[in-house]
């Protein structure tokens, strides 16, 4: 008998492409600091630019097939995909609903938006169906052939002042706009099997919408398309003759809204293989481009990047983000990041060089010169970025490795647990929970509520600290297998420790310590979708924007590239016709 | 029977939560929902099974005495016998997994039926040294595996509530969550 190779947690591609830049690597005792990785931007990896990619590269065709809606924005749109031979039907139902209940929550009664993102053709039949169950979210029932459920609100302050604007012959003014970079707010896209949709593993090979988180992307573009057509759809119903439809830079500059919560913080622990991927394909992008020399191109192109940054920050409005950069001081930040390209562009390595400047900087400085530094990698095209970022997220753990060797394993990898001072009093402050509205996850104070049964296991460092101290008393040859058979409570953190090859797996934190700020977790996977002008609202929540300045669907065919990242507030313009 | 259609990681996320609350610590639940999730996948009925160990109060003993197929398994492995007596018997659906999991490694079930389902009834079993899975086995066993999640798992509409009820204790009242927060 032998013991059986682990499962490919790691894809070939993901460790060739690791291997190749070790030297050069950041090591996760940095990267994964919360500090760190809390300040991390958007970069060419991020879902929303790789789905605009795929789809004027694979000329997705998109076609508005139905929109019934009144003055007010009441009723039915389905916009139509042709994607890689697959069909898709994005399908929103909209209402009006007070002010007053509008919220940011993924927990609401009623939203003004419902929709979903189906596969193949949709009949009356199924229409009908989705018009009963979508609109109730959470509490309905959908099947295989739903791919994603979103829901959201409009805008409370900008959705009728754009109306009025177009229905008066109007564009927004820059003025009034101040930092609404969109028009209507998302707070969920639901996936993977939740409530009998598709489950991602069960999208065949080839699949169009086969990379993680296509079809979230899909449904957000769409949803953002929905926000403007709806805009103007009104303004015409209202305005008549008078109405004009967004015309220049307004065409794209509104993006999605989305307001997140503490969801994401259970979801970037549970799923260690899942962020190492998205931790190793920028680290490995850095890597290399770090390790390139100057060409004009080259720095032409950085430089446009950072050109384009300080523009955006400058452009938008200057509200305090704490704990992060207003958009200002990042707009300084962009002033300083040029300076030191000046310095360095004559070093044989002119983007390692700006890099060992950047890490001197504070967090976000040094974060935002890397996203801009791996606008720079030709080693990661999309294809080989779908592919590394498709996961096994069994890695298995093997029952006949012994005891001493899962303590070595603990003792060599996870020695940054002593740091996190999990003897401390506060250490144990929060546990984390499932409330029954919605299943929204939250954290409780344990000296206010006890657990009991209800505890989700996410307290990883906590308990790897306890499977330390178990190991520690138990004879080195046992089997792991026989430990587990006698400890089960001690399976979640010997699976951490089954994955504990991958390099950018493991946060340096613990989440139920007193000090813990969700923010920084949430921050990460948001920029990795492409979310950006991050606003916190608390420790607990904030909200972004998503697609600001991409591409509208009609655009797609224009090969855009990645240039519509970051864009300005554009300046005032007169009374254009559309 | 009235049937719904749902996604494989719905069973694992329900019955990982129900088991918790019928007394299952973290591992043993994740390991229970494993299993059933397996078992609905390859052999059926293994919500049937979940439920009526519920129903018996026993869930939390049984999965604690499946476990002792791991340490025959390790036994087999390193050239010991492999037989367990279980003190009670013990459903399939608790074991399936493990011994899939354990064929790979060479480790077979004696007499083992070629067909079970989750609620068949297991009073003890001997493992041995024995051959792997053909890849024929194994490649059908994929083809259910990619079935269930490219069109979903029909369980009994009955089961499936009770299930979701079950589950429902693990969640904690929003009112309970907020008066902790409004008094700090």
């Amino acid at each position: 008998m032998t013991s059986m190779p682990r499962a490919g947690v790691v894809t070939p591609d993901l460790a060739e492409l690791l291997a190749s830049h070790r030297d050069r690597l950041r090591p996760p005792a940095v990267v994964m600091q919360p500090a760190r990785f809390g300040a991390a931007r958007l970069t060419r990896f991020s879902f929303s630019r790789s789905l605009v990619r795929r789809a004027a590269r694979d000329r997705w065709a998109v076609e508005r097939v139905r929109f019934e809606m009144d003055a007010a924005g009441r009723g039915v749109a389905v916009y139509r995909v042709v994607a890689g031979g697959s069909v898709f039907h994005f399908v929103a139902f909209t209402t009006t609903l007070d002010e007053s209940v509008h919220t940011d929550r993924v927990v609401a009664d009623a939203w003004e938006v419902a929709a979903a993102l189906v596969e193949g053709e949709l009949t009356d039949a199924f229409l009908a169906e989705l018009a009963h169950t979508v609109p109730l979210q959470e509490r309905g029932r959908l099947d295989p052939r739903v791919l994603v459920l979103t829901r959201g609100n409009r805008s409370v302050r900008f959705f009728e002042y754009l109306v009025d604007r177009l229905a008066s012959g109007r564009q927004p003014d820059p003025d009034d706009v101040g930092d609404a970079g969109y028009i209507m707010r998302s707070t969920a896209f639901y996936a993977n099997g939740k409530f009998g949709m598709k489950s991602f593993l069960g999208y065949p090979d080839g699949h169009p919408l086969g990379a993680p988180y296509r079809a979230q992307m899909l449904a957000a573009w769409l949803f953002r398309e929905l926000g403007y057509d709806s805009v103007e759809n009104c303004a015409r119903l209202r305005g008549g003759d008078a109405a004009i439809g967004f015309a220049g830079p307004w065409r794209q500059f509104f993006g999605l809204g989305n307001a997140t919560g503490l969801g994401l913080v259970p979801y970037f622990v549970k799923h260690p293989c899942v962020v190492n991927a998205w931790f190793a394909v920028r680290e490995s992008a850095l890597a290399h481009v770090r390790s390139l020399p100057a060409s004009p191109e080259r720095l032409a192109t950085l430089r446009w990047w950072i050109d384009r940054a300080a523009l955006h920050f400058a452009s938008g409005d200057d509200t305090p983000r704490p704990p992060w950069s207003s958009p200002h001081d990042l707009a300084n930040a962009c002033d300083r990041i040029r300076a030191a390209l000046a310095e360095a562009d004559r070093a044989p390595l002119p983007f390692d060089e700006l890099y060992r400047w950047a890490e001197c900087q504070d967090d976000e400085t040094c974060e935002l010169v890397v996203s801009m530094l791996i606008e720079l990698d030709d080693s990661i095209d999309d294809e080989l970025l779908d592919e590394v970022l498709r996961v096994d997220e069994d890695p298995g753990v093997d029952p006949l490795m012994t005891i001493g060797r899962l303590g070595e394993l603990l003792t060599d990898r996870f020695a940054w647990l002593d740091e996190l001072r999990l003897d401390d009093g506060r250490a144990a402050h929060y546990w984390w929970v499932i409330s029954d509205n919605t299943e929204e996850p939250r954290r409780a104070v344990r000296r206010a509520i006890a657990p009991r049964h209800r505890a989700v296991a996410i307290d990883v460092a906590l308990r790897l600290r306890a499977l330390r101290t178990a190991v520690e008393a138990a004879p080195p040859d046992t089997a792991v297998g026989r430990f587990l058979a006698d400890h089960p409570e001690h399976a979640p953190a010997v699976a951490r420790v089954a994955s504990s090859d991958l390099p950018y797996a493991e946060a340096r934190d613990n989440v139920c310590d007193a000090s813990f700020l969700p923010l920084q977790m949430q921050r990460f996977q948001l920029a990795m979708y492409g979310m950006d002008n991050f606003s916190p609202k608390s420790t607990d929540w904030l909200r972004v924007t998503l697609y600001q300045g991409a591409p509208r669907v009609a655009d797609i065919d224009r090969a855009p590239g990645d240039g519509w990242v970051w864009p300005p507030r554009p300046a005032a313009v007169g009374e254009a016709t559309a | 029977m009235a049937a719904v259609v749902v996604a494989p990681r719905e069973i694992t996320d329900l019955v990982d939560r129900a088991s918790r609350v019928f007394g299952c610590g973290v591992g043993a639940a994740v390991r229970v929902a494993a299993d059933v999730c397996h078992c609905e996948i390859h052999h059926g009925a293994g919500v049937t099974a979940w439920l009526e160990m519920c129903d018996r109060g026993v869930l939390a003993e049984l999965a604690g005495a499946a476990r002792a197929l791991d340490g025959a398994a390790i036994d087999v492995a390193a050239g010991r016998s492999g037989r367990r007596q279980f003190a009670a018997p013990v459903p399939c659906v608790l074991l399936s997994r493990a011994l899939a999991a354990w064929a790979q490694r060479g480790v077979v079930p004696v007499d083992w039926p070629t067909s079970v389902r989750g609620v068949d009834m297991v009073d003890s079993i001997e493992l041995v040294a024995g051959p792997t899975p053909s890849a024929a086995l194994l490649a059908a066993a994929g083809e259910r595996r990619r079935a269930a999640l490219e069109a979903g798992l029909a369980v009994d509409s009955a089961e499936w509530e009770r299930l979701e009820a079950a589950a429902a204790g693990f969640l904690l009242a929003e009112a309970v969550l907020d008066a902790a927060d409004e008094h700090g």
